[in-house]
C-alpha cells in the first residue's frame, strides 16, 4: 500500500512541480475521508492539483465553476417533468461525482454555497422528499481566492467546518517554476498518465489509515491541544469536537503515508496547521491570522 | 449548621447516622482514655463526667434521650459557671483537664453522625495526651495504648463505605497501623527535643499529698510513714551493693529543737566548703520516686551533689525545686571517709537545747560523764543505756505529753528510730558532745529480679551523727542498739507491730504461694523500674549520652529542635503535596525514563522543546551530534514505538536499561 500510495505522490509532482508536502496533506486528507479546500491566488495549480489527484487515485472527476449566479439547482440537479413518460424525473447534478472540484467557491452566493455544503455534510441529497445517494467515494476539492480579493462571499465558520483540511500552494521555487516553463501543459500530461488506484484500492487505504494505533499519550495531547484553544485568550474560540476528530484521522492518514502504522506527535504537528488554522480566529489580537495562530498553539502545549 | 438538608446529598458519607456498636465502641474507648483523670479531678468533675458518659450509653438506646441543641446550650453554660466557681487555678493543669472532660462529656451527647465521631475521636487523641500530665506508670501507659489503638479502629472502621465483615478486623488493621507508626515513634522518642522541665512537672499535687520524709521531725511522724509501702525510690548499683549496715539513705539533717519538733538550720544550707575524703567509694544510679521535697536522697555520706543540686554544709542535697517528677540521677558516696571537721556555727547548733529539759535527764547524763574518759566512752554507755534498759522497739508507742523525750525516757520506754534518735541526740548535747538529727531511710530491698535496690516509704529512718574530737562527724543508730535486727534485716511490719492487726496488706499464706507471690512482686517491681529507667528516665542527659553513643556528640539540642520542625515541616509538605498529587496521574516509567534521557541530552547542550516530537528531536541531535547515533537512534526508535504504539512492560525495562546506561559527553 505504501509503494502505491507514493507512486501516487510521486507522479503528482510530476505534475505539481515542487509541492510534494501540498500534495501529501491533500492524499491525507483524503485518505482520512475528508473533504479538501485549497486557497491561493488564481494561477498557482490549485485546479491541477485537484484533478491531478483525482486522475491519479482513478475517481470519477466533474468540475463546477461556481459563479455569482449559480443557483442550487445547477449543483445538486433538478426534476423536470418527462414528457414522454408523463413525469418528473431528476437530473443529476455536477454533485453526484466521486470528486466534485468546486472552483472558486468563495465567487457564488450563500445559497449555492450551503447546498454544496449539505451535500458535502450528509453525503446525500433531499430533493422533494427523495433520498438521492451520492457516489461513494465522495469528496469535495473546493478551491477559492483569498478573502480579500473583488466579488467573494467568504464562506462562514460553520461552513469552513466542514473541510477537513485547508492547504495553500504558493508560489513554486525558482528551479521548479524552470521545468515548468520548459515543460510541457500540465493537462495534457495529466491525460497520458494511467491512474495508480482504483475506488477499491482507495478505500482499502483510507480502512487502513482508520487503523492506524494511536496511544493514550496521543489522545492526551490532540485533548491538551482541544483544551488550549478553548482555555486561552489567544483564541477567539475553541476547535470544535469536529476538529479533534478531525485531527486526529488526518494524522492516521499522515503517519500511514509516513509508512508507520501509529500515530505521533509530529504527525498531529504537521496537519495541524491544515486542519485548524481556517477554524481559528484570534482573540485579543484580531491581526493574528490562522497559521500563526497554530503554530503559537504548537509551541504553547507541551508534549505529555 | 442548620443548613438546607436538601442541599446535603443523602449519601455523603460523614452525615450517616450511627450505629449502636459505633457508638458503644467509641464510648469505652473514651470512656478508657478518660478514666486515669477521674481519680485526681475534684470530684464534681469527675461524677459529671461518670454522669455523663453513663447516659450517654443509655442513650445509644433510646436516642430520644439525646438532649437538643438549645438544651446543650443551657447545660453547657451551667458547667461553666460551675466551672469557674469551682476551680481555684482556672489556669492551672487541673482546671484545664477538669474543663475538657466536662465539655467533652457534653460533646458525647452530641455525636449522632459519622462527622461527629472523627472529631470526638481526635477530642480522645487529646484526652490521652492529658493523661501523661499527671500519670507515667506502666499500666496507664498500657490502658492508654489500648484505648489509642480502640480510637484509631474506629477511624478505620468509619472510613469504609460497606460495613465491615468482622468487627475484630478494624482492631487488627488498627492494631497493625500503630506497629507500623511505631519506628517513627522510636525514632520521635531517641531524637525529639527533651524540654528540660517535663511535660509532667505542671504542679498537679494540688490534691495529692504525698507520702515522705517531711523537713521537720515531731514524734510519730516516720511511724505514720512507716505504713506506707509506696516506693520512695529505687538504686541501681553500677558496683557490688553495699550490706545492709552501710544502707543508710540520707535526707534532711535536724539540728534545732524545741524539745518537740526538730528543725532544720537555714544556716547549714548553704552550700558545703568542705569535701570529705573517701576511701570507699559506691556509684549507684537513683529512680526517686516524686516528693514534693526540694531535697534528693542519696547514699549516706554524699561525696557531691548531682546535677541541678546543692551539696549543703551538713551534707544534705538541696534542689531548687521540689521534686514533682520522677527524678533519675547519677550519684557517687562514700561509705567510709576521713574524718570530718566541725566549725563554730555547727559546734552552737550541734549544742542547742530546748527549754523542756528536766532534772532527771541532766542526772542520768551526769552519771554518764562521770565515769567516762572520752566523748566516746559517752556514747557508749548511752547504747548500752538504751541496750540494758528495758527499751521496747515498736510502731504504736504510747502517746507522750508536752516534754516527750523525757516520758520516753523514764516511763514509756516504748518507741520507734525517731524516739529514741531524738532522746539520743538531746542527751548527747546535755553531754557537751554537738549532735545532729539525721533523717532518711535505712535499708531496702533487694529485688533478686533486677538486681536493684528498692526503698519503700517504710524504710524511713532517723538516726544521730555526733562530733568527736578525733573522729568527726560519726554516725550513731541508737535503735540499732534495741532492736539490731531493723537495721540488719528489712522491716518486717508485722513483727514490727507487735501487738495488734496487720497495718499492712501483706500477701499471707504459706511457704510456696508467698514465694510466688513474691516473686511475682518483685517482677513487676522490675518492670516498673525499666520503665523508670527507659521510658521515664529517657531526659535530656540520656538524650545526649545516646547521641554522644552513637557518634553523634556534637548533635545538641538547639539542632535537634530545628530537625524536629524542619523535619515535621517536611513532612508536612510531602503530605500536602501527595494530597495533591493523588488526583493527578503518576507518571509512567517511560515517561520518566524518557524525561531523564532529554535531560542527559540537555546535560550537554541539546534540551528539548516541550512540543518537540520525538522524531523531531532525534533529527535535532543528530544533526548537532552526529556521533550519537549508534545510541539515540535506538532509544528514540524504542521510545517511539512503546509511547505511541503498543507498550510492553518487558520492551520498557530494556529501553529503561538503555537509557540508565546512556551518557553522552560534551565533545571535547
Amino acid at each position: 500500500m505504501n509503494s502505491t500510495l507514493e507512486s501516487v505522490i510521486h507522479q503528482a509532482s510530476s505534475i505539481v512541480l515542487g509541492k510534494e508536502r501540498v500534495i501529501k496533506l491533500s492524499l491525507a486528507c483524503l485518505l482520512a475521508k475528508g473533504h479538501l479546500l485549497i486557497e491561493d491566488v488564481p494561477g498557482v495549480g490549485k485546479t491541477t492539483l485537484a484533478h491531478a489527484l483525482a486522475h491519479l487515485l482513478g475517481l470519477e472527476y466533474r468540475r463546477l465553476q461556481f459563479t455569482s449566479d449559480l443557483l442550487p439547482a445547477d449543483v445538486i440537479g433538478v426534476s423536470i417533468f418527462d414528457r414522454n413518460s408523463g413525469e418528473f424525473r431528476f437530473h443529476r447534478g455536477p454533485v453526484f461525482s466521486q470528486v466534485l472540484l468546486a472552483d472558486e467557491i468563495n465567487r457564488a452566493t450563500p445559497k449555492a454555497q450551503s447546498a454544496l455544503l449539505e451535500a458535502m455534510e450528509e453525503r446525500q441529497v433531499s430533493l422533494e422528499g427523495t433520498t438521492h445517494p451520492l457516489p461513494e467515494p465522495f469528496f469535495v476539492i473546493a478551491t477559492q481566492n483569498p478573502g480579500f480579493q473583488i466579488g467573494t462571499y467568504p464562506l462562514p465558520e460553520s461552513q469552513l467546518d466542514r473541510f477537513l483540511m485547508r492547504v495553500d500552494i504558493g508560489f513554486p521555487d525558482r528551479q521548479a517554476e524552470r521545468a515548468l516553463l520548459k515543460g510541457e501543459d500540465r493537462r495534457k500530461l495529466l491525460s497520458r498518465m494511467t491512474p495508480v488506484m482504483t475506488p477499491a484500492r482507495l478505500s482499502e487505504a483510507q480502512r487502513l489509515a482508520g487503523s492506524i494505533h494511536a496511544s493514550d499519550a496521543i489522545y492526551d495531547y490532540c485533548q491538551s491541544l482541544l483544551a488550549y484553544t478553548r482555555s486561552s485568550d489567544r483564541f477567539y474560540h475553541g476547535l470544535s469536537p469536529r476538529a479533534g476528530v478531525g485531527l486526529l484521522n488526518a494524522a492516521r492518514a499522515w503517519a500511514l503515508i509516513g509508512g508507520r502504522d501509529m500515530v505521533l506527535p509530529e504527525d498531529i504537528q504537521a496537519v495541524l496547521p491544515s486542519v485548524a488554522a481556517h477554524r481559528l480566529q484570534g482573540g485579543t489580537d484580531a491581526e493574528t491570522g490562522g497559521e500563526s495562530l497554530v503554530r503559537h498553539l504548537i509551541k504553547s502545549v507541551p508534549l505529555p | 449548621m442548620s443548613a438546607n438538608p436538601r442541599k446535603i446529598p443523602l449519601l455523603d458519607p460523614l452525615q450517616r447516622p450511627l450505629q449502636r456498636y459505633q457508638e458503644l465502641r467509641f464510648l469505652v474507648f473514651f470512656g478508657m482514655a478518660a478514666s486515669p483523670h477521674l481519680f485526681i479531678l475534684d470530684e464534681v468533675f469527675s461524677w459529671t463526667f461518670f454522669a455523663l458518659l453513663i447516659y450517654r450509653v443509655i442513650a445509644v438506646f433510646h436516642s430520644r434521650l439525646l438532649p437538643s441543641r438549645p438544651l446543650l446550650l443551657v447545660l453547657t453554660l451551667a458547667f461553666l459557671i460551675l466551672f469557674f466557681f469551682r476551680v481555684e487555678r482556672i489556669l492551672g493543669a487541673q482546671g484545664g483537664i477538669s474543663l475538657l472532660l466536662v465539655m467533652a462529656g457534653l460533646k458525647l451527647l452530641e455525636i449522632r453522625r459519622r462527622r461527629d465521631l472523627y472529631f470526638s475521636v481526635l477530642l480522645g487523641f487529646f484526652t490521652v495526651i492529658t493523661v501523661f500530665l499527671h500519670e507515667d506508670s506502666p499500666p496507664v501507659a498500657l490502658l492508654m495504648l489500648a484505648a489509642v489503638i480502640g480510637m484509631i479502629s474506629i477511624l478505620v472502621e468509619s472510613s469504609r463505605i460497606a460495613g465491615p465483615a468482622c468487627r475484630l478486623f478494624d482492631l487488627r488493621q488498627a492494631a497493625i497501623l500503630s506497629l507500623q507508626a511505631l519506628p517513627i515513634a522510636l525514632v520521635l522518642f531517641l531524637l525529639f527535643p527533651r524540654l528540660n522541665a517535663p511535660l509532667w512537672s505542671f504542679n498537679l499535687g494540688e490534691k495529692t499529698a504525698r507520702t515522705g520524709l517531711s523537713d521537720s521531725i515531731t514524734p510519730g511522724s516516720i511511724s505514720q510513714l512507716v505504713l506506707s509501702s509506696e516506693v520512695a525510690f529505687r538504686v541501681l548499683f553500677d558496683g557490688p551493693i553495699p550490706p545492709p549496715r552501710e544502707r543508710y539513705w540520707r535526707g534532711p539533717v535536724l539540728w534545732r529543737t524545741d524539745g518537740l519538733n526538730w528543725t532544720r538550720s537555714p544556716q547549714m544550707m548553704a552550700p558545703a566548703q568542705e569535701v570529705p575524703m573517701g576511701l570507699r567509694v559506691a556509684d549507684y544510679r537513683i529512680f526517686l520516686q516524686p516528693s514534693e521535697n526540694p531535697w534528693l536522697i542519696l547514699l549516706d555520706l554524699p561525696a557531691s551533689a548531682p546535677d541541678g543540686s546543692v551539696l549543703s554544709r551538713d551534707f544534705q542535697v538541696l534542689t531548687q525545686t521540689p521534686v514533682s517528677a520522677l527524678r533519675r540521677y547519677q550519684a557517687r558516696s562514700f561509705t567510709s571517709f576521713s574524718p570530718l571537721g566541725i566549725d563554730p556555727m555547727q559546734q552552737r547548733l550541734g549544742l542547742q537545747l530546748p527549754s523542756n529539759v528536766t532534772p532527771r535527764m541532766r542526772a542520768l547524763v551526769a552519771g554518764w560523764r562521770s565515769g567516762a574518759a572520752s566523748p566516746a566512752q559517752i556514747v557508749q554507755k548511752a547504747l548500752v543505756h538504751f541496750n540494758q534498759q528495758p527499751f521496747v522497739y515498736s510502731l504504736r508507742p504510747p502517746l507522750l505529753g508536752n516534754s516527750p523525750i523525757d516520758e520516753f525516757l523514764f516511763e514509756t520506754r516504748r518507741g520507734f528510730c525517731e524516739h529514741y534518735a531524738t532522746s539520743f541526740t538531746l542527751l548527747m548535747r546535755l553531754a557537751g558532745i554537738p549532735s545532729r538529727l539525721v533523717t532518711g531511710y535505712q535499708g531496702g530491698e533487694l529485688n533478686p529480679q533486677g538486681d536493684y535496690l528498692l526503698v519503700r516509704q517504710s524504710d524511713a529512718h532517723a538516726w544521730s551523727e555526733v562530733w568527736l574530737p578525733d573522729r568527726g562527724w560519726v554516725r550513731v543508730d541508737p535503735t540499732g542498739a534495741v532492736a539490731p535486727e531493723r537495721i540488719e534485716r528489712p522491716l518486717d511490719i508485722d513483727a514490727a507491730l507487735g501487738e495488734g492487726e496487720s497495718a499492712l496488706f501483706v500477701i499471707e499464706g504459706s511457704g510456696l504461694f508467698r514465694a510466688f507471690g513474691r516473686n511475682i512482686r518483685w517482677g513487676l517491681d522490675a518492670l516498673n523500674l525499666s520503665w523508670q529507667r527507659w521510658i521515664i528516665g529517657y531526659d535530656q542527659s540520656r538524650q545526649r549520652d545516646f547521641l554522644s553513643h552513637m557518634g553523634l556528640g556534637w548533635v545538641d539540642q538547639r539542632l535537634l529542635s530545628a530537625l524536629a520542625f524542619g523535619l515535621a515541616g517536611i513532612v508536612f509538605l510531602i503530605l500536602f503535596a501527595y494530597l495533591r498529587r493523588q488526583g493527578r496521574e503518576r507518571p509512567d516509567p517511560l515517561a520518566k525514563a524518557y524525561g531523564r534521557f532529554c535531560r542527559r541530552l540537555a546535560g550537554i547542550g541539546i534540551s528539548r522543546e516541550g512540543h518537540e516530537g520525538p522524531l523531531d528531536f532525534e533529527r535535532r541531535v543528530l544533526s548537532k551530534r552526529p556521533d550519537l547515533a549508534p545510541e539515540v537512534a535506538p532509544i528514540i526508535g524504542s521510545y517511539v514505538g512503546l509511547a505511541y504504539g503498543r507498550s510492553s512492560p518487558e520492551g520498557i525495562d530494556r529501553l529503561v536499561k538503555r537509557i540508565d546506561a546512556f551518557w553522552p559527553r560534551r565533545r571535547s
